[in-house]
């Protein structure tokens, strides 16, 4: 997915709105005037463009490569001459992101989420990522006092809640509800299972016709619009707009209004339809779920994990990974070092795979409690810290006797790169930590850092995660016998790579 | 860990926010962005789990939970991990590595 798939919507007598959720917040539509006939034309960029237009004022015209957004735009500016306010989404910088909490209720089946909006917002529309709405209530709470909203059902994947009731009461009673932080509260049913889901997609030619779509059906279907490009595209006739909409039901109507657009009930005469190989689809779909923007969806199917051994569920597509050219992923990994410690708990303690990670972004909350402070890591003989580099490589960080006066940190790399400073000088602060945690009295231990010398994978394949599964496991055999610096080229063998493999 | 159940009241599930005794908020994590969960004590994981990859349109396949260093699985309650109000559920994406 590139950033430039976008849609430009023309409307003509209502404030239109791109749903494009940001992955992880909902996408709040703001104005900034109280008070606004959303009547008039308008372009909508997207953020970035709209950032721009809120900074230069939008009647100043950003130059942009894209001469159709460009065309679009230079005539609405000039149709349309009063300024309007250019909407803002509470996503850009300076506006806070609107705190989200949900409340998970058993008893009663029913799922709350409050959405903490800040002062002097006005919301005209809140578009939030959601399954199935069934129906659902939304209230405002104002001075204590719910206010009943008119509420949208919008569809599978996405929902929708205008705020700004046509009626003349409500309106005012919204106004002097921006006065306050306010909060929405949404409650629904819990859902059902998306398998379930049925949804019918429309591929239309231009935006216009999705627009009239639109406004004909109205809220109640539409999800999304949007301009589909997939990858390595040549074919015309599966570029254009797709709108997907919730139910099956609504095929007649749309029939009647768009005669020539395709319908595609399922994903799979979605693929016959574009002729598209299904890796391809079902790539750009998940690269869509990804980055947010995307409502054709893919059921997604659980995997139910095969074998869960210390919380570690093993999948069988995990599995799969352990077949030849493979890539380990952090399941497997974390699956044989719970394997290798389960009999050297005493002595020896690795981390999961998740703990880097972690570390990198809270360090102090994951020092304080990862292990439990009971857990005393300076009594251990052997420390590993199995580290993943750029979702491609593992490599393995050893901390040999942190309990011995010179304790060694082993940097361990199949590919024998030179060693990542920033990664050892991550591991030492967090063993100063902890050290301080355990043991505060003495000053900190000076670590000498070493790279050992090991053997290598080959050129091009992809075993680095076993070799650190190896690494480990004869780390835990000869740890105590084992000569520093490490130099052992000739630890273990290709074959062993295999065996280790298979054994896993 | 498990060993202290709490009495737990179940009154006809009144929703008023009267049982917060029961409840905790906990944070999740995920990627620099904080979402808040108010769920009891007694409800398996699971159901949070489940509707954060929902609500992010995530695969949960690909997500890690972790709480303190451990893997959660989904049938844990935060009765039984010992949570406390306020603790952070961190969700890691899917890692792998080959070269």
């Amino acid at each position: 997915m590139n950033e430039d798939d976008e849609v430009v919507c023309v409307g003509e007598d209502r404030l239109i709105e791109v749903i494009q959720t940001n992955m992880n917040q909902p996408s709040i539509l703001v104005e900034d005037s109280p008070k606004k006939t959303i009547s008039q034309n308008y372009p909508i960029f997207n953020n970035k463009r709209k950032n721009e237009a809120v900074d230069n004022g939008p009647n100043k015209k950003i130059a942009k490569n894209n001469k159709v957004q460009n065309a679009i735009e230079s005539k609405l500016l000039a149709r349309s001459a009063p300024i309007k306010p250019t909407p803002i989404r509470l996503a850009v910088p300076h506006k806070p992101t609107p705190r989200i909490s949900h409340v998970i209720d058993d008893d009663e089946d029913v799922l709350e989420t409050a959405i903490e909006v800040n002062k002097g917002a006005r919301i005209t529309k809140l578009v939030y990522e959601q399954n199935v709405v069934h129906d659902f209530d939304a209230r405002c709470l104002h001075n204590d006092q719910i206010i009943k909203s008119r509420t949208f059902y919008i569809g599978s994947n996405t929902f929708s809640i205008e705020l700004v009731d046509p009626d003349e009461k409500l309106q005012t009673i919204y106004s002097s509800f921006s006065q306050v932080r306010s909060i929405i509260y949404i409650k629904l049913k819990h859902f059902q299972d998306t398998h379930e889901l049925e949804y019918i997609t429309v591929k239309v030619d231009s935006i216009q016709s999705a627009w009239i779509i639109d406004k004909v059906i109205g809220m109640n279907a539409r999800i999304s619009i949007n301009n589909t490009t997939f990858p390595n595209q040549t074919d015309s006739e599966s570029k254009g707009f797709f709108i997907i909409f919730p139910s099956a039901n609504l095929i007649p109507l749309l029939s009647h209004i768009l005669p020539h657009a395709s319908t595609f009930t399922t994903t799979s005469q979605l693929y016959e339809h574009t002729k598209l190989s299904p890796s391809i689809i079902s790539r750009s779909l998940s690269a869509r779920l990804i980055d947010g923007r995307a409502y054709l969806k893919e059921p997604i199917n659980t995997e139910k994990p095969i074998i869960t051994y210390k919380n570690i569920g093993i999948t069988r597509s995990d599995i799969r990974r352990l077949e030849e050219n493979q890539m380990l992923n952090d399941q497997v990994i974390d699956f044989y070092v719970e394997h290798l410690q389960e009999n050297n708990i005493e002595k020896i303690h690795i981390f999961h795979t998740t703990f880097f990670p972690l570390l990198q972004k809270d360090f102090s909350r994951l020092a304080q409690r990862v292990p439990s402070p009971s857990t005393r890591i300076f009594k251990k003989d052997l420390i590993m810290v199995p580290i993943n580099l750029d979702n491609i490589h593992w490599i393995l960080v050893s901390i040999i006797k942190p309990s011995s006066q010179e304790p060694i940190i082993v940097y361990c790399d199949s590919l024998a790169k030179r060693i990542q400073p920033h990664i050892v000088d991550r591991i030492i602060e967090y063993m100063n930590m902890r050290w301080a945690i355990e043991d505060s009295q003495e000053s900190p231990k000076q670590y000498s850092i070493q790279q050992a010398i090991l053997p290598q994978q080959e050129q091009g394949s992809v075993d680095c995660g076993v070799y650190i599964c190896k690494y480990m496991e004869l780390f835990i055999k000869q740890y105590n016998t084992l000569t520093y610096p490490i130099n052992k080229p000739s630890w273990f063998t290709k074959n062993d790579v295999k065996q280790t493999r298979i054994k896993i | 860990m498990a060993d202290q159940e709490q009495p737990t009241k179940n009154e006809g599930g009144e929703t008023g926010g009267e049982q917060s005794d029961n409840h905790l908020n906990i944070k999740v994590n995920y990627e620099g962005n904080e979402v808040f969960f108010k769920i009891k004590k007694t409800t398996p994981l699971k159901k949070l789990m489940e509707i954060f990859c929902k609500r992010q349109g995530v695969n949960q396949d690909q997500m890690r939970f972790v709480f303190d260093g451990n893997r959660l699985t989904g049938t844990e309650t935060a009765e039984q991990l010992d949570m406390d109000d306020q603790d952070t559920i961190d969700v890691l994406v899917q890692q792998t590595g080959g070269f």
